[in-house]
């Protein structure tokens, strides 16, 4: 795992502006990641972030991933102070995505839109490398919902995806979970 | 008692009393005055240096010199130099120290991006907190000034720049309730404008109602969804509550008085004259 330190940049983190550099830092560090590697948001020494800070960073960061951006690669927030996890958390839930941050305790938990997400989360953890038809068969669920269940879950930097060539040919991923159980 | 006065024919902007721009409820008549007149200025609030920095930007950036009367009240000029407007307005302002109102919380700060805004944070965050003592009521005075700056930064951005600074109040001397004190002016577009720039609101003729919209989550309806910044500062401002949003723009103003858990008592009214840009203060209750 490699590890980006966010208070680099202040202990108290303010504008869209600062929020979009930080992103862009972010994604600059995540294209420099191994696939199927996991870059880890440390926010240790992050007293406080503004709604705008946390949306522009990383909201926005997570949207890209919804985009197919990096999503062979994992991320993982940790160190938040209460006032950042809650911040956070804000920003994920308006716009409807969620990511993963990883308490003292080693406990994971979602931030963000919750639903069936923590209990995917906890089944992709389980079988660490998997086709979907797997998660499906796990959860009982139809492919297309797991599918559905896996864009949300890959865009949240949990689990990572990669293209894999079926032997009767066509298109399929393989997905990985890209954090610690 | 007469907060602000103008002498019109002279074209002197006369600025006396207390708040004189936060009490009045018009906006300077003439513009360019040929003379600034703080010689009876008994209190000036972070909303009165913040517009009053943006006010004397303008007049240099248009090369329109006006002479200047210091506050005669020797307390009352040295809080304006401790709250920085000596480094703005020229004239003999003397040394501060020994103003009655404790030093500022936030001295008067001059941007031209958010960026700058983060910088200066870097050094403003260890000694806010220092000073309020309270993590939370640190936390939430800077998260209100920062999305306040945000906004001006990027929606309200001209060469002007923005404004901006802060201070607390123990009520000893103003009467007030005890809080801290926001200001905050730029001298951009203004809201209404800017938010005619949006199809969906570009027939509303009443500025007034556009401050009103201005409230609303997503409102400059731009595509990658922003605009929480002004709910932000709302949100922030009842939860400190008892808390007092005051903002100019254009010929429209809106005044809220916000509680937490309590629906906001708003007011909303049309301007004799326009604001160049947009002036804001947030008053919330302090620890």
């Amino acid at each position: 795992m490699v590890r980006y330190k966010v208070a680099k940049w202040n202990a108290f983190l303010a504008t869209r502006e600062r929020g979009r550099r930080v992103r862009e830092d972010i994604e600059r560090e995540l294209a420099r990641v191994d696939a199927g590697d996991t870059l880890v948001l440390d926010f240790s020494g992050v007293d406080g972030i503004t709604v705008s800070f946390g949306d522009e960073s990383v909201a926005k960061l997570v949207l890209a991933r919804t985009a197919g951006d990096f999503t062979d690669r994992g991320f993982v927030i940790e160190g938040t102070t209460e006032d950042v996890h809650e911040t956070l958390e804000t920003v994920l839930a308006r716009r409807k995505l969620a990511a993963v941050n990883l308490r003292p305790s080693g406990e994971l938990e979602i931030l963000g839109v919750q639903g069936w997400l923590p209990d995917t989360l906890k089944a992709a953890l389980n079988l660490r490398s998997f086709r979907a038809s797997e998660l499906a068969e796990r959860l009982g669920l139809t492919p297309q919902a797991a599918n559905n269940r896996l864009k949300l879950l890959v865009a949240s930097g949990a689990v990572a995806k990669e293209r894999v060539i079926p032997e009767g040919g066509g298109k399929e991923f393989s997905y990985k979970a890209a954090i610690p159980a | 008692m007469v907060l602000l006065c103008y002498q019109c024919a002279m074209s002197t902007f006369r600025l006396q009393g207390r708040a004189p721009l936060l009490s009045s409820r018009e906006p300077p008549p003439h513009w360019p005055p040929t003379a600034l007149d703080l010689g009876e200025l008994e209190w000036a609030t972070p909303f009165d240096v913040a517009a009053l920095a943006v006010l004397w930007t303008r007049l240099q950036r248009e090369q329109a010199p006006a002479d200047v009367v210091l506050p005669a009240d020797p307390q009352v000029r040295a809080y304006l130099v401790d709250i920085g407007l000596d480094g703005v307005i020229d004239g003999s302002w003397g040394g501060g120290g020994g103003s009655r109102v404790e030093p500022p919380l936030v001295r008067l700060t001059h941007l031209h991006s958010g960026e700058a805004w983060d910088d200066v944070l870097g050094v403003l965050w260890p000694g806010v907190r220092a000073a309020l003592g309270d993590y939370t009521m640190a936390s939430r005075t800077l998260d209100i000034m920062s999305e306040l700056v945000d906004n001006a930064v990027t929606h309200g951005h001209s060469a002007l720049g923005t404004w901006v600074c802060a201070q607390r109040y123990t009520g000893a001397t103003s009467g007030h309730a005890r809080g801290i004190w926001v200001g905050i002016a730029d001298g951009g577009v203004g809201i209404p404008d800017h938010l005619r720039g949006n199809p969906k609101y570009n027939g509303i003729r009443a500025d007034e109602e556009l401050i009103r919209l201005a409230r609303r989550p997503w409102v400059t309806g731009t595509a990658d969804r922003r605009g929480w910044g002004l709910k932000e500062v709302f949100d922030d401002a009842a939860a400190a509550g008892p808390s007092d949003v005051l903002i100019r723009s254009g010929r429209g103003e809106g005044h809220f008085r916000l509680q937490r858990e309590t629906r906001p008592y708003a007011r909303y009214r049309q301007l004799k004259r326009p604001i160049p840009g947009t002036w804001v203060h947030v008053g919330i209750a302090a620890v």
